[in-house]
C-alpha cells in the first residue's frame, strides 16, 4: 500500500508540472476536446441521413464508439507515454535507473508518466456514452449497469494490453514495439461500427485475432438487447472476461519483458 | 544545362535512397499496408451496408466506393510534416543549419516531404489501388480529360497541403510550438476536405462552409472530377479556385516568412 501513496504523490508532482504551463495546458484540454468530438461528429454525419446502419440505430452505433474512445482515455494517461517512452529508456540506459529504485519498474514509469491530458475526452465520452444509451433506451437495471461497468473495465486492460505488449517487445526488438501497438490501435478502429456489416472472416478476426469487437460490439449486443447473428452466444457476456485476461496477461508480458532485458548503456 | 541535370540526377539519388530505406522495414511495409487496406475495405462495407442496392442523392454504392478508394490513395500523397519538422528543428536549434544550407529553407522542406510523398505513393497508393481494383472494383474515370484534370488537381492539393503545414510551422517561429494548431487545423480540415464524404451529402449548412474554405481542393474537388461530379464545365472554376488559393497561400507564407526570420531566436547550441 506503501506503494500506491508513492504512486499517487508521483502522480500530483506530474500535474503540478503540467500546470506550470497553465495556457499551454487548457489549450491542450480544449483542442483535443475539439477533435475527439469531431470524430462523433463525423459518425454522426455519415449516418444521419439512413437513420442508422441496418437494425442499429444512430445512438446504438455511437454508444460503440463511446465505449471505445471512454475506455482508450481511461487507459491513455497510465500507459501513452510510460510505455510510449520505454524505447527511449532502453535505448538511453535509463532503464536502469527505475530498475534500482525500491518500486516495481512498471509502476515507477507509469506514475512519473502519467498524463492528465486525457481529462477533457474523458468528461466527453462518458457524457457522449451517457446521452447516447438513454436515446438507445438503455435499461438502467443494477444488473446492466453492473455489466456497463464490467466492460469498461475490459475496454481498459484490452487497451492497456496493446500498449503492454509494445512495450514489452520493445525488450525483444529493442524498437518497433511502440508501433505494433499503434497499428493494433488503429484495427480496433474498425469496431466504430456494428461488426455485423463485416463478412464472416472479417468478423471472425475481429472477435479471435485482434479481439476488438469484444470490446464493444458484444457487450453492446448484451447491454441494448440486441438480436444480432452470433458466432457463438454466449460471446455478450464472456467478453469482457476476455479482455480482462488480456490485461493480465499484457502485465505477466511486462515482467517476462523485464527477465530479457540487457542494458545497454552505463 | 549540365546544372539542371547534375542537380536532377543527385535528387534522384537521394529519393532512390529514401525508397530503399524505407523498404527495407519489410515487416512495418506489409503492416502498414494491410491496415490502410483493412481501413478502406471497413469504408467499403460501410456504404454497402448503409446503401445497398439503393441510392441516396443519385449517389450508387459503385460511386461511394470509389469515392472512399480515390480518398485513401489520395491520402498517401498530402504532405503535412513540414510544421512538425520546423517545431523539432527550432526547439532543438538545428534550425540554425537549415538556413546555412545553400538551398532555400522552404526547399528543403517541400523535398523532404516530396520524397515522403513519392514513397508512400508507390509503396502505398499504388498497391492500394492495385487490390482495391482487383477486389472491391472502382468506376473508371468519366472521361481522359476528367482523369488529367483530376492528376492535376491532386497535384494542386498536395502543394496546398503542404503550404497549409508549412504556414503552421512558421506561426511556430512565435509560439515555439506548432502542434497545437496543428491538430486544430487538422481538426476542420477533416470536416472541410469531404475525407469521409462527398461535400454533396453534407448537412447543407456545413456545405456552404466547406465549399468556401480551401480544405475541399485536398480531397473533394479533385476526386468530384475524376468521377465526373463536376462536368467540364464548371472545370475551369475549379482549377481558378485552386490557384487562387495557392497565390492566396504563397501570398501568407511570403509575408509571415519575411517578419519571422527578424524574430528568429535559437536557444542553446
Amino acid at each position: 500500500m506503501g506503494n500506491l501513496s508513492t504512486v499517487f504523490k508521483l502522480a500530483y508532482l506530474n500535474l503540478r508540472t503540467q500546470m506550470e504551463y497553465r495556457v499551454s495546458f487548457f489549450i491542450w484540454l480544449g483542442i483535443k476536446l475539439l477533435s475527439y468530438g469531431s470524430e462523433y461528429l463525423i459518425v454522426w454525419m455519415i449516418l444521419d441521413r439512413f437513420k442508422g446502419i441496418g437494425t442499429w440505430s444512430i445512438p446504438e452505433v455511437i454508444v460503440l464508439w463511446a465505449i471505445l474512445q471512454l475506455s482508450y482515455t481511461l487507459a491513455g494517461p497510465f500507459l501513452f507515454h510510460s510505455a510510449g517512452r520505454l524505447e527511449q529508456h532502453i535505448v538511453k540506459g535509463s532503464l536502469d535507473y527505475f530498475l534500482v529504485q525500491p518500486i516495481h519498474p512498471l509502476v515507477n514509469l507509469i506514475a512519473r508518466n502519467f498524463s492528465w491530458t486525457y481529462s477533457s475526452q474523458q468528461v466527453m465520452s462518458a457524457v457522449v456514452l451517457v446521452i447516447a444509451l438513454n436515446a438507445s433506451g438503455f435499461d438502467w437495471s443494477l444488473a446492466r449497469v453492473s455489466f456497463l461497468v464490467l466492460t469498461i473495465l475490459g475496454g481498459i486492460s484490452f487497451y492497456a494490453f496493446t500498449f503492454l505488449i509494445g512495450a514489452s517487445l520493445n525488450f525483444r526488438m529493442i524498437s518497433g514495439g511502440r508501433e505494433f501497438g499503434i497499428n493494433i490501435r488503429w484495427l480496433m478502429e474498425m469496431t466504430q461500427y456494428p461488426i455485423s456489416i463485416y463478412p464472416k472472416q472479417i468478423q471472425a478476426f475481429l472477435t479471435f485475432v485482434v479481439p476488438a469487437a469484444m470490446l464493444n460490439y458484444y457487450p453492446a449486443v448484451y447491454l441494448l438487447d440486441k438480436s444480432a447473428e452470433l458466432l457463438h452466444p454466449s460471446l455478450p457476456l464472456i467478453s469482457p472476461l476476455v479482455e480482462i485476461a488480456l490485461g493480465i496477461i499484457g502485465v505477466r508480458l511486462f515482467w517476462k519483458g523485464l527477465d530479457w532485458y540487457q542494458s545497454g548503456g552505463g | 544545362m549540365s546544372g539542371i541535370v547534375e542537380t536532377l540526377r543527385t535528387y534522384t539519388a537521394f529519393t532512390l535512397c529514401f525508397l530503399k530505406a524505407k523498404f527495407i522495414y519489410r515487416a512495418s511495409f506489409w503492416i502498414s499496408l494491410s491496415i490502410n487496406f483493412l481501413f478502406l475495405l471497413m469504408q467499403v462495407y460501410l456504404w454497402k451496408a448503409l446503401l445497398g442496392t439503393g441510392s441516396l442523392a443519385d449517389t450508387t454504392v459503385n460511386e461511394m466506393i470509389t469515392y472512399v478508394v480515390m480518398a485513401s490513395v489520395i491520402r498517401n500523397i498530402l504532405l503535412s510534416r513540414a510544421a512538425l519538422t520546423i517545431e523539432d528543428r527550432l526547439l532543438s536549434g538545428d534550425i540554425v543549419f537549415d538556413f546555412i544550407r545553400p538551398l532555400s529553407f522552404r526547399v528543403q522542406l517541400l523535398l523532404n516531404d516530396l520524397g515522403q510523398a513519392l514513397s508512400s505513393f508507390l509503396l502505398q497508393s499504388v498497391p492500394l489501388m492495385a487490390a482495391a481494383l482487383v477486389f472491391v472494383g472502382i468506376n473508371p474515370p468519366e472521361s481522359l480529360i476528367h482523369l488529367i484534370a483530376f492528376i492535376f488537381l491532386a497535384i494542386g492539393g498536395m502543394i496546398i497541403s503542404f503550404y497549409t503545414s508549412y504556414i503552421i510551422g512558421l506561426v511556430a517561429f512565435y509560439t515555439m510550438k506548432a502542434e497545437y494548431l496543428e491538430w486544430l487545423i487538422g481538426t476542420i480540415n477533416t470536416f472541410l476536405s469531404g475525407r469521409y464524404l462527398p461535400l454533396w451529402l453534407y448537412p447543407a449548412w456545413l456545405r456552404i462552409i466547406a465549399e468556401i474554405a480551401p480544405f475541399k481542393l485536398m480531397y473533394y474537388t479533385p476526386i468530384a472530377v475524376y468521377m465526373g461530379r463536376i462536368p467540364l464545365s464548371e472545370l475551369p472554376a475549379a482549377l481558378l479556385t485552386m490557384f487562387v488559393w495557392l497565390f492566396l497561400l504563397i501570398g501568407i507564407e511570403f509575408l509571415l516568412w519575411k517578419k519571422t526570420t527578424n524574430k528568429l531566436v535559437v536557444q542553446g547550441g
